[in-house]
């Protein structure tokens, strides 16, 4: 998906800050993405873990499992409003006008993406930078400091974990894996792509992938290529695989950078009963 | 057993197997050894599994992936219920964001925590995990909890609640305190839950009997030794002897000694018994000093003598009674004894002495207290003093209310500039293999009204 824009994020090299030059450009590009609507299912579920891991984990948790919901199909077997909003009028099977489309879109945009930006970037404020200089202490040019081959607020590690949950996420997306056997080596993918945070339903990834792998439906959920079981695959994948992706990121950024979240905001979560 | 828990109870037998059943005690803890001194867990270690609960630490970090307020604003509750010395409070200050903390792994993560009790570890590992937390631990010693709600809005079992936490988390003597009515009976027993674990401490020479009272009309009360529920009794001859009885993170539930016995030898006011009554017009008490009153005689002690210096919790239900905001300025000098408490708070507090309060209503509790105690939970039904100057000059940092029509089985708990909605288990219905009692639980103290004055 190589755009202007991400010619515009090898531009933040120049700036003093970089990161943070770079972020809004990032969520710039985040946005144009999502209000030209999308081609598959999939590539909105593409999109979505680029969303978790470009605002660096910022967007709440909840909100991937709530857009789950829109995977479910309803009683005429279509996606939900909003997921169909998401794709192009070829990919969507609900009857929706491109405009109305449109505008949900751009409002899912005001709605969500909006009010992360500024908890982004406070996220990333007190070390954006941190990594410039690495090259001088080991006297290497190509290891450590290298700002254009970074695209994701200048962080390396964030840029690994990407890559690592794209495969993750991959694996299944593309035509499932090809037997139960292949479950426990794409759990060793999960694990790096999860940083062992707990699933949507709060499983440790290892417990996960062992329930999966012994379920006698889970080679028909991660396997089978028919489209109804494809569909059920995406919404397992949103629900429960999402967020913990979205975990992992939090984990990552506020290790790294360990500034603390805004504490003007009001918007705090549900408090969480006992047993 | 699944019978009894669906079916009301209708005979004795049915009635003695559910006590037997729910007051079994739990036996391989050292405090159930009676030796605080052997390798043993601790009770607080094994509540949260009696229970069928998650330790607390593990509910913090589900409720941070939650973004709950509870784990985000830690001094409203966290720094409220962790008993933090000066040492801890380095130690916090040392690890914060050098630990990493993982709800999964047991053990934690630095060495240096391996001291604590294991949860106690935990939780402190929590806490260091995000510096930001462990900057939020600021309060050293003990710590308080004054809850304002109606009756039935599930004050008795938070208090409960936080018995579990606070023994879990800081392996703390949890002290429920407990009252006797004119006619020498005690009718609440809301902490028979806690049975395994509990303790009775009765004063000595009472004559203490239990009257079990079926609910099914058809079977008759009858009566069992107050050895019956509960893991161990205790008898004191004054509060000395009590003192020198308590064990570190055990669950007391002390009864005060309406002859109060012990109490001018270590407390600079009077208590008076029966025996010094004198007839009215004559001078001199023309009735006993309430036996509520025994626990200021109590906590001088608590806080003067080295006799017990573990860190304590006393729960005072119905704090009214006791911090009564019309307490008179008579011969048993009631209103002198609660401004000596306040006055004695920072002390309490030095000496690791915690207090949790229960009223009705905030007013219901003088304000000389009131202005030392720090944290206030508005329970469901109440309004919190929003906008309201309140004694000691504090405030409530809530400027909605967010009470009022609150359900059941949640709260608010604030210290200003914090607040925090809370929730805990419903323990009077756990463990959920165990039956409810279909019977009013009565401890009658035979001698009680001789040594009250009554007839």
């Amino acid at each position: 998906m190589a755009t202007s824009d991400d010619v515009d994020a090898a531009n933040a090299t120049h700036y003093r800050r970089p990161a943070e030059a770079q972020l809004p450009r990032t969520i710039r590009t985040l946005r144009r993405q999502l209000l030209a609507g999308f081609r598959s299912r999939e590539a909105v579920l593409q999109w979505l873990q680029d969303l978790a891991v470009r605002t660096l984990g910022e967007v709440p948790t909840k909100q991937f499992a709530t857009f789950a919901s829109e995977f479910r199909p309803d009683s005429d077997h279509s996606e939900g409003v909003i997921l169909a909003a998401f794709l192009d009028s070829e990919a969507r099977t609900r009857d929706l006008d491109d405009d109305v489309a449109e505008r949900v879109r751009q409002q899912w945009a005001a709605e969500v993406i909006a009010p992360v930006q500024a908890d982004s970037f406070r996220s990333l404020r007190k070390d954006a930078g941190e990594y410039v200089g690495e090259s001088e202490r080991d006297g290497d040019g190509d290891s450590g400091h290298d700002p254009e081959s970074q695209s994701i607020a200048m962080r390396p590690a964030l840029e690994e974990l990407h890559t690592f949950q794209e495969v993750a996420l991959h694996r299944p997306l593309n035509g499932g894996l090809d037997e139960r056997a292949e479950i426990l080596d794409w759990g060793d993918d999960l694990i790096v792509a999860t940083r062992g945070e707990p699933l949507g339903d709060g499983t440790p990834p290892g417990e996960f992938i062992r329930d999966l792998h012994n379920d006698p439906c889970g080679d028909l959920l991660l396997c089978d290529t028919r489209p109804h079981w494809e569909r059920c695959r995406q919404w397992y994948l949103c629900q429960i695989v999402l967020p913990a992706f979205n975990r992992a990121v939090r984990d990552l950024t506020r290790r790294t950078a360990e500034e603390p979240k805004s504490t003007d905001s009001n918007g705090t979560g549900d408090t969480p009963g006992w047993g | 057993m699944s019978t009894i828990t669906r079916q009301q109870a209708t005979t004795q037998a049915e009635i003695r197997a559910q006590l037997e059943t729910i007051t079994e005690p739990h036996e391989t803890s050292c405090q159930a050894l009676g030796d605080v001194t052997k390798s043993n867990h601790n009770d607080g270690d094994a509540i949260h599994d009696y229970f069928e609960q998650p330790p607390l630490h593990k509910y913090l970090a589900q409720a941070d992936r939650q973004d709950a307020a509870v784990a985000r604003y830690p001094r409203a509750f966290v720094d409220m219920m962790l008993y933090t010395d000066g040492r801890d409070k380095d130690l916090i200050g040392d690890l914060a964001g050098e630990v990493d903390y993982d709800f999964r792994d047991p053990n934690p993560s630095h060495e240096a925590l391996e001291r604590y009790p294991p949860y106690r570890a935990k939780l402190i590992e929590w806490i260091c995990d995000d510096p930001r937390r462990a900057r939020e631990i600021r309060s050293v010693g003990g710590t308080d909890m004054f809850m304002h709600g109606e009756p039935g809005g599930g004050k008795s079992t938070l208090a409960l609640s936080t018995a579990w936490w606070r023994m879990e988390n800081n392996n703390e003597t949890y002290i429920w305190a407990e009252s006797v009515d004119e006619s020498g009976t005690n009718e609440r027993t809301e902490w028979l839950s806690f049975a395994p674990f509990a303790t009775i401490a009765i004063p000595e020479g009472l004559d203490t009997t239990v009257r079990i009272v079926p609910k099914e009309p058809t079977v008759n009360e009858f009566q069992v030794d107050v050895e019956d529920i509960a893991r161990d009794v205790i008898r004191y001859e004054s509060i000395t002897d009590l003192l020198s009885q308590l064990m570190a993170g055990q669950f007391y539930v002390v009864f005060p000694d309406p002859l109060h016995r012990g109490c001018e030898a270590v407390s600079k006011f009077n208590f008076f018994n029966y025996r010094q009554v004198t007839p009215r017009g004559e001078e001199g008490p023309d009735r006993p000093t309430d036996a509520d009153q025994w626990w200021f005689a109590f906590v001088a002690q608590r806080i003067s003598s080295d006799e017990f210096v573990h860190p304590t919790f006393i729960n005072l239900d119905e704090a009214g009674n006791l911090l009564d905001p019309d307490a008179a300025k008579d011969i048993h000098q009631h209103y002198q004894k609660i401004k000596w408490f306040r006055d004695k708070y920072a002390d309490a507090r030095k000496k690791g002495l915690s207090f949790g309060y229960q009223a009705h209503s905030l007013s219901e509790v003088h304000k000389f207290p009131r202005q030392k105690i720090r944290w206030r939970v508005t329970m469901p039904g109440n309004e919190p003093p929003i906008n309201r100057t309140l004694p000691g000059e504090r405030s409530c940092p809530m400027n909605t209310d967010l009470t009022s029509s609150l359900d059941p089985g949640y709260a608010y708990v604030w210290k200003s500039p914090h607040f925090a909605e809370i929730r805990w288990p419903d323990l009077k219905s756990k463990p959920k293999d165990k039956p409810r009692l279909d019977a009013e639980v009565s401890i009658d103290f035979r001698r009680w009204q001789e040594a009250t004055g009554g007839a």
